[in-house]
Order: C-alpha cells, then structure tokens, then sequence
C-alpha cells in the first residue's frame, strides 16, 4: 500500500470487506514502530530512568542531614559524583546522548552540592542565593551540552530564581514580577530562536512550544491580574505593551514558521485577557453570559483560521 | 492526509495486494478523505477546542448562578436535556470541525446543567450520577462527532468514579481501574480487529482510546489522595494482577519486533519486566503508567505517550514522598533501581544497538 497513515486504513475499513488480518499487518509493517525505533527508545528508557533515580537517591542522600559524616566526608561525596560523571562524560566512548543524560543528572547533583555547603556552613542564604549559585555553576554545561532537557532544567532554574527573589529579598509588585518573568523568557526565547536560525544547533519543536507555552502562561497571568487589580501604573502599562509587542511578534513568527500550536496559544491567551477586559470594564452578571459567547464564537474563530492556515499549509506542500 | 490523486493510487495498489476478495467502495473512500481534508484537526485545535468549550461553560454556569437562575430544578434540568440534545444530533448533521468549541460548551454545560437540576431538584448524589452514566452513555452510542465521544466517555468514567468516592467504597476504585486497564489494553492491542468490525467502531476508536487513557490516568491520580489512599490501600494489588499478564504481552510483543529469539535474552528482559511489576506491586499508578507508555509506543500513539509521561513521573515522585520512611532509606529504595537500570542498560546495550548509533 502507498504509504497509508492511520486515518487512511480507518477510512478504507469503513468502506471496504478489508480482512480483519490483512488490517493487522498493514498496522504493524506501516504504522506501529519498528525495531530501530524501538531498540533506541529502551536504551533511552533504562538509562534515563537509572540516571534519574540514582541522582534522585544521592540527593536524597544529602537531604537526610549526616551528623555523624564530616564535612570533607561529605564534600568528598558530592563532589567526587560530580567529577566522575564529568570524567565519563569528557573521556569514555559512551554514546553521544548517554554523555547528555549524564550532563544533565550531574548539573542536578550541583544544586545537591549547594544544599551541602549551606547545610555545613550555615550560611543562612537565602532560597534565591542557594538557585542562583545553581544556575551561575551549570551555565556552562547548558551551553556546551547542546541538549534541550538540560536547557529546560536551566530555564527551570533561572525562573525560580527570580521567583525566591521577588517573594523574599525585592520588595517587587505582583506586576513587576511577571514583567521581570516575561521579560526574561521572551529574551530566552529569543536566544533560542537565534541560535536555531543562524547557528549549526538545532531547537527542537517540542522546547519550543514548551518554552513558548510557558511564556504566554506568564504573560496571560500577568495581564489578568494586573486588568483586575484596577490599578493603571507604569508597571502595568509596562506589562500591557510588552505582552502586546511579544505578541506580535509571536504571532508573525507563528505565521512565519506555520505553528498552529503557536498561533493557537496567543489567540486564546488574548481570548482570556479580552473576556477578563470585559469582567472588569461591566462587572455585571450579564456580562458573564456576554464573555461566554464571546469565548465560545472567538474559539470558534480562532479554529476556523488555524483550519484555513492548515489548508494553506497543504496548498504549498 | 493524501489528495484525490493519492487515495486513488492507494486504493489501486491495495486492490492489486489483496486481490479478488477485497470488495472496496472507492468513491465513498475518495468522498470521505476530501470531507476529512476538509476538516483535518490538529493536536492544538483539539485543546483549543476544549479548553474553550470549558471556559465557556464556566462562565455560563457563573452568569446562572449570578442570576439567580440556579433556583429551578425543573428549568435546569429541561435546559440541560436540552443542549445535550441538540449538541449530539446537530453534530450528526453539521460534520464540521469549526463547530466543534460550540457542540463542546454545548454539550459540558447539558451534562453540568442536568446534574445541577437534579440537585435542586432534592435528589440523591446516587441518582444524579447515575442519570449521568445513563446520559453520557448516550452521548457515547449516539454521537458522530469525535471530540463529543470524548467529553461523553469523560463524563461517563468520571460519574463512575463519583459514585465509588462519593459513597466511600474506596476499594472499588481499584477495581474500576483493573476494568479500565483491561479494557485499554485489549482496544491499543487489539486496533486491527475493532476497526473492521463496523464503520462504527473507526468513529469511535480514537476518541474511545484517548478518553480510556484520561479515565485512568485520573483514576490513579484519585489512588493518590490522601483519603482514598489510606482506606483503598491493601486493595492496590487487585490492578496489579491484571496488569502481570498485559506487562508480559507488552514484552512478548516489543520482543517479537525487535527479534530477539534467544532464550537467554527473553529471559533478560522478562527478568526486568518482573522486577518492575514486583517493585510496584502495590504501587498500580506507577506500573499502569508504565504500561499505557509500553502500549502507547507499541501503536506508535504519541498523544498517549506524552500525555502519560509526566503523569509517571508525578506517581513515582509521590509514592516516595508517601513513604513513611527516613530520608536515608528512600535515597536507597532510589539508588538501588538506579543503580539496576543502568546495569540493565549496559547489560541490553550491545544486543540492542545492534550496529546502530542511537
């Protein structure tokens, strides 16, 4: 058969005596995986799990607070974890993506070696301190790995960071917090979207749409709250253009680039800060049944256009 | 999907494989492909769909309830029975992708709606959650539309597991999930043989297995509260027994697609696949994960796969922090697989690369 896809052999069985075998095997050979897709997904599957549990089981390690183990004791361990895995990673001949992995679960044990060193010294840092020391330490490996699970981890990092800070050290707004937020995953992106078109690296959609995702969560939350506050400040003002200009930008990179997945998101994140717009603008009960329509006719709309952007799309293939 | 051009050609070609036998409607095939093209959906469209119809569907029970419309039970229930109606035979009629958000909001506030009135109404949660089985039922035997198949199978499962909380008989849950198991892995498994069994059967065989894999994966996540975990508890091997049979199907099938046919070898891998079903045996959330991401990559169903991955890693996290354990003997029940699966991955390593980079 040519190529068929699932949608095809669920067609041709509803219009056909198509045999209850014959069905079975065009499955298997052209639609199920195959044994290359399999053997890499078990290797990635045991080894990710046995580096993710075991570096689980060292922090856990340290988390249990040894009286009886000496400072260089535990110095030794944690940092002994480290310089064996980087050791692995610079000089054995594992595999490319196993080297990653192990990257990765040692960037981890760097956040362990922190909570090592606050818990002997008693530094009495604080949570925003003890993250930034994390992130500051792996930067380097985020760089050089060249691996989108650890970037996800850094990205991870940079914004709890920034969240410890603003509850505990800044005495930020709610406002000024997700302007910092958004301003900082916007420059992320950015940065990702940069190096993926001019450089030799390569992002992958699903970090892309994760990181995208992430960002337009924060720049919805930050606009609705600062909507209903009732309160119109430079910071809220600051927050409304830089979320409409990101926005804009967003949206034409989608079209550029054909993302449904983009250009959904940003409609139904301007969908959400409208219907919100229009709660605080007439805070009647009567309105509530107006933003229930408008949600549900601007969906509508919004999946009518993503129709019309896929069909385009089919068009140009 | 394919155009005109290309449906055709499959179709010769199929009818050139299978010969004589195959009797084969091509005109129906090629109408259905150019309607379906017509309305290709998308992974995004779907969760813009329903995450719109919901929202929507919340802020018109908020606008009811506002309005002091809340107060008639009758009224209620007539409007509920009303738009459950009209979502499911209008999406009979308008076979259109773009009406979906509205059939969706129509449909979830019927259900809300019904259920909303029957209280007012002064009857029992009992019978308000089974007139709800009875309706989404309905829903699910009458509608064409695949998203309404979903939300019905949703409502379904989930008044199901109402009536098991609602009148504390913990223990069924675990055998709500032994059923709900069961019957996943025979409709993953089984794919070839359900969708020639009617033209029926293909409409409902996608959002059958997605709604299937939501009404379990929600089912563990309920394992996980506090109170049904306490009381169901010593039920939690009920699941895991089910779950020993299609755990070593799952394996005799990835065995068979990856040829693995010397002795010591399947033993290998059955070894694992024991360890891992008597390390979990009375942990089924994290076993049954495992197993719909076994499945759902066995089908090469990716929705699935990505759907149940975080929820694995929730179920594994949580059943560690439960542990009424020190901090030291955890950090060793995690070093211990640790240490095991990457044993495991040097052990299968050379017989898996197989002279091939991964």
């Amino acid at each position: 058969m040519l190529n068929p896809q699932r949608e095809d052999i669920q067609i041709i069985c509803k219009h056909s005596n198509w045999s209850k075998n014959e069905v079975s095997k065009t499955l298997k050979t052209a639609i199920y995986n195959d044994a290359p897709a399999w053997r890499k997904f078990l290797q990635l599957l045991l080894i990710t799990l046995g580096i993710a549990f075991t570096v689980a089981g060292i922090v856990f390690f340290f988390a249990y607070n040894w009286e009886n183990l000496g400072k260089v004791g535990k110095f030794a361990i944690v940092e002994g974890c480290i310089v064996a895995i980087t050791v692995a990673v610079l000089f054995s001949r594992l595999a490319l993506i196993v080297k990653k992995i192990l990257l990765t679960g040692a960037a981890i044990i760097v956040g362990a070696m922190f909570a090592v060193f606050g818990q002997v010294y008693y530094t009495g840092a604080n949570t925003c301190d003890f993250f930034l020391a994390w992130t500051v330490f792996i930067s380097l490996w985020a760089i050089v790995s060249n691996f989108p699970p650890l970037w996800l981890v850094y990205v991870a990092l940079i914004n709890t960071t920034i969240c410890f800070y603003a509850q505990q050290v800044a005495p930020w707004s709610r406002d000024f917090t997700f302007l910092l937020l958004l301003l900082v995953n916007v420059a992320c992106f950015l940065f990702f979207m940069l190096i993926s078109t001019f450089g030799s690296i390569t992002v992958p959609r699903w970090f892309r749409n994760v990181l995208g995702l992430w960002t337009a969560g924060i720049a919805t939350i930050g606009v609705n709250g600062a909507i209903l506050d009732k309160h119109l400040d430079v910071t809220a003002i600051s927050i409304y253009v830089f979320t409409a200009v990101a926005y804009i930008a967003g949206a034409l990179y989608g079209f550029r680039q054909k993302s449904g997945f983009f250009l959904g998101s940003i409609s139904f994140s301007v969908i959400l800060m409208i219907a919100s717009l229009l709660v605080r603008i007439l805070p009647s009960v009567e309105m509530m049944s107006f933003v229930s329509l408008f949600v549900v006719l601007s969906v509508t709309l919004v999946i009518a256009q993503l129709i019309n952007l896929q069909k385009s799309i089919r068009h140009e293939k | 999907m394919k155009n005109e051009i290309a449906v055709r050609e499959m179709v010769e070609l199929l009818k050139q494989e299978q010969g004589e036998g195959l009797q084969i409607n091509e005109e129906e095939i090629v109408k259905e492909h150019t309607r379906k093209n017509a309305n290709k959906s998308t992974l995004t469209i779907k969760i813009v769909s329903i995450v719109g119809g919901q929202f929507a569907c919340g802020q018109f029970i908020s606008f009811l309830y506002l309005f002091g419309l809340m107060k008639s039970g009758g009224a209620l229930m007539g409007i509920g029975i009303a738009l459950i109606v009209a979502s499911l035979f209008a999406s009979r009629i308008l076979q259109k992708l773009v009406f979906d958000t509205i059939a969706i909001f129509a449909l979830s506030t019927g259900f809300f709606l019904l259920a909303l009135g029957m209280y007012e109404s002064k009857f029992s949660e009992n019978e308000i959650c089974c007139w709800l089985v009875v309706a989404s039922a309905a829903g699910l035997l009458i509608s064409k539309n695949a998203m309404l198949i979903f939300i019905s199978l949703m409502t379904f499962s989930q008044s199901i597991l109402a009536l098991i909380l609602l009148n504390r008989f913990h223990e069924l849950i675990h055998l709500f999930i032994t059923v709900n198991v069961i019957v996943l892995a025979y409709w993953m498994l089984n794919e070839g043989a359900i969708i020639t069994w009617g033209k029926r059967f293909c409409e409902l065989y996608d959002p059958v297995r997605i709604g299937l894999i939501f009404s379990l994966v929600s089912a563990f996540a309920f394992t996980t509260v506090q109170s049904v975990h306490d009381t169901a508890d010593r039920f939690a091997w009920i699941p895991s027994v089910a779950m020993i049979p299609i755990l070593l199907y799952v394996v005799k099938c990835i065995l068979d697609v990856i040829n693995v046919t010397l002795p010591k070898e399947k033993a290998i891998a059955y070894v694992i696949a024991s360890l891992i079903l008597a390390a979990t045996f009375f942990a089924p959330c994290i076993s049954g994960a495992l197993v719909i991401i076994l499945l759902c990559f066995l089908v090469n169903y990716r929705t699935g796969f990505v759907i149940v991955v975080p929820a694995l890693i929730y179920f594994v996290c949580h059943y560690y922090y439960d542990l009424n354990l020190t901090l030291l003997t955890k950090s060793i029940l995690m070093l211990v697989p640790g240490v095991l699966f990457i044993f495991f991955y040097l052990l299968t390593n050379k017989k898996l690369q197989h002279n091939e980079e991964i």
